[in-house]
């Protein structure tokens, strides 16, 4: 009995994703559990998770994207790589777990906060560290031992009826009820630089990448229950300046020879970065999105793409400067010359609200020259007739 | 836990499955909320909903098609309101609101109600009674996986926001309403605005 309660607390890949690991040695590659273990059962519901987001809706299909994950994770993991599985999971949340068995979950939210190569590398590593030094396995064990089976399965449970982002993603929320200890997170930090390090990036993007996630974090703290992985993950300034000490060293001893990889990054995203910035807008957490928006910035200020939903941002949000500010964004997206032909639309909308009839009929008739095939188009046909055009 | 102010409309569409119905006959016109009537075109079961200020019609059971009425939505109410549902996590109407505006406003009352994959579409002109209202599409899905679609019927009217929605299962649920639902949209009626005939 108390077996198969083991195994049904690990049908939740991220818990079992977070172990202690005192008293298990490292995984080395090919490696599976003997089948009268008790982690013979973490990997079998493990194996069952996995069946499950294999079928999920939540799941992107894109060969071109997932064979460019699967790459990044596979230039850290090395000798490791055949034992892992990648699955991007739509879902507009910075998150990304391992599994005991080898499956990885990387959700789009995170992909979208990444601001090049090195920083998917940084996450990937930091994650394989914690399947490779299996702190899955110890983190069960510890957890059966001190809380007991049934309450575990208790909690498991109460995750049942967390919804916020989906029972895929209800698993991995439930990490928040066992977070990795500062020991597990200081050895999957330098593990996990150290493979990003090996593979040829930067190292000092990884502190760069939690720093920016507590920015994030912080600017809308009332809504930091969002934040799965820093819940997990809980960041510290000391594991931030460690991260850098170690990564400064690692910069000085390679001689200008480690790669950073934002072109490469952006060129493999730039399909699906509308769509991810669309639906970090529809969480409605406005604040958290500017901060998305303005640290992506920091490193494309020319990206009209960003500019446009950084006005998206402002005209949704509608507090008493955003009009105003939603032009300001809009108007410099058309200037910077890659926005989407909806940036008209947006100013439009803004100016049609701001009783500024002539510039929203300019722009509204500017959004329908370049989108003749939108399917608002009489929609916005129909704003044209108020704004005293004819019919 | 602390999540469970997260709690569904998929959850309070579940609990409507054990609640108990009212009938509502096809073929009389039934009010449904602040001067909106409609005719029904088959027999409908109104589910109660706790907390949830909609008035709600399903055939087959609420999480498998729900047709909702929101009317008379004043500024600074959610369109969805439902127990569980903090409201400073949802999005509320306001005066002034273009079109584009409220379809976004469901969007992402719905985002917060653990509905994923929300995309609106086909926003368009359409007649709500004799209110000039308008049309939307929805697709999405719900946390356990079932891919979903809807369609809005809408007008603003004295201030006010009312909106007719059907959603339903994609596969077999909503296809299977859809022509009920046009003619239930199409059979709104609403008071002249004042100042007219």
């Amino acid at each position: 009995m108390i077996r198969r309660l083991a195994a049904l607390a690990c049908a939740l890949p991220l818990l079992c994703a977070q172990a202690i690991a005192d008293d298990v040695a490292p995984v080395t590659p090919g490696y599976r559990p003997a089948v009268d273990t008790d982690e013979a059962g973490l990997w079998m519901m493990s194996d069952q998770a996995e069946a499950t987001m294999k079928s999920s809706p939540l799941l992107v299909k894109d060969p071109g994207l997932n064979a460019y994950v699967k790459g990044v994770a596979c230039k850290i993991a090395s000798e490791y790589c055949a034992d892992m599985r990648i699955y991007i999971l739509d879902i507009p949340y910075f998150n990304a777990a391992m599994a005991p068995n080898g499956s990885m979950q990387v959700w789009t939210g995170l992909l979208l906060r990444v601001h090049n190569e090195a920083q998917l590398a940084c996450i990937l590593g930091h994650e394989m560290s914690h399947y490779m030094l299996r702190h899955t396995v110890a983190e069960w064990r510890r957890a059966r031992d001190t809380t007991g089976a049934m309450a575990v399965v208790a909690i498991l449970t109460a995750g049942a009826g967390v919804g916020i982002v989906g029972s895929l993603a209800n698993l991995v929320a439930l990490n928040s009820l066992l977070s990795y200890s500062r020991d597990e997170e200081r050895a999957a930090d330098a593990n996990g630089q150290d493979l990003v390090y090996k593979a040829g990036y930067d190292p000092s993007q990884c502190a760069a990448l939690w720093r920016a996630q507590m920015t994030e974090e912080n600017a809308e703290p009332e809504h930091a229950d969002t934040f799965q992985f820093l819940k997990s993950h809980p960041a510290s300034q000391e594991r931030l300046d460690t991260m850098q000490q170690r990564a400064a060293q690692m910069v000085a001893a390679a001689n200008g020879r480690l790669q950073v990889g934002a072109d490469i990054l952006h060129a493999a995203t730039a399909p699906f970065r509308g769509e991810w910035l669309r639906e970090e807008i529809a969480r409605s957490h406005f604040a958290q999105s500017l901060a998305v928006i303005q640290n992506l910035q920091a490193d494309e200020p020319n990206s009209g793409l960003l500019q446009f939903y950084l006005g998206e941002v402002y005209r949704e949000r509608n507090a008493p400067d955003d009009p105003a500010r939603a032009l300001t964004a809009y108007r410099a997206a058309v200037a910077d010359g890659n926005a989407p032909p909806e940036v008209y639309r947006g100013l439009g909308l803004t100016e049609m609200k701001s009783g500024d009839k002539t510039d929203a009929s300019t722009d509204f008739r500017h959004y329908l020259a370049l989108a003749p095939a939108a399917d608002d188009h009489a929609m916005i046909q129909y704003y044209l007739t108020q704004l005293g055009e004819p019919a | 836990m602390r999540y469970a102010r997260f709690a569904t409309l998929a959850a309070l569409l579940a609990a409507a499955g054990c609640a108990n119905y009212s009938s509502v006959g096809a073929n009389a016109p039934v009010q449904v909320g602040d001067n909106v009537s409609v005719l029904p075109q088959i027999q409908w079961g109104q589910a109660p909903f706790p907390g949830f200020a909609g008035t709600l019609w399903t055939e087959d059971g609420a999480a498998l098609d729900s047709l909702m009425f929101f009317t008379g939505i004043k500024p600074g109410e959610p369109l969805i309101n439902a127990n569980g549902v903090s409201k400073d996590e949802l999005r509320t109407y306001q005066a002034g609101m273009l079109p584009n505006d409220v379809m976004d406003l469901l969007a992402t009352n719905f985002s917060k109600l653990s509905f994923q994959q929300i995309r609106t579409s086909n926003l368009r002109p359409a007649p709500f009674g004799s209110a000039t209202g308008f049309r939307f599409d929805l697709t999405f899905s719900t946390k356990d996986g079932l891919n979903m679609r809807g369609t809005a019927l809408a007008a603003q009217r004295g201030g006010k926001l009312d909106m007719i929605l059907f959603i339903a299962p994609d596969e077999y649920y909503f296809g299977h309403y859809a022509d009920t639902v046009e003619k239930i949209f199409a059979s709104v009626q609403v008071p002249p605005p004042s100042g007219s005939g």
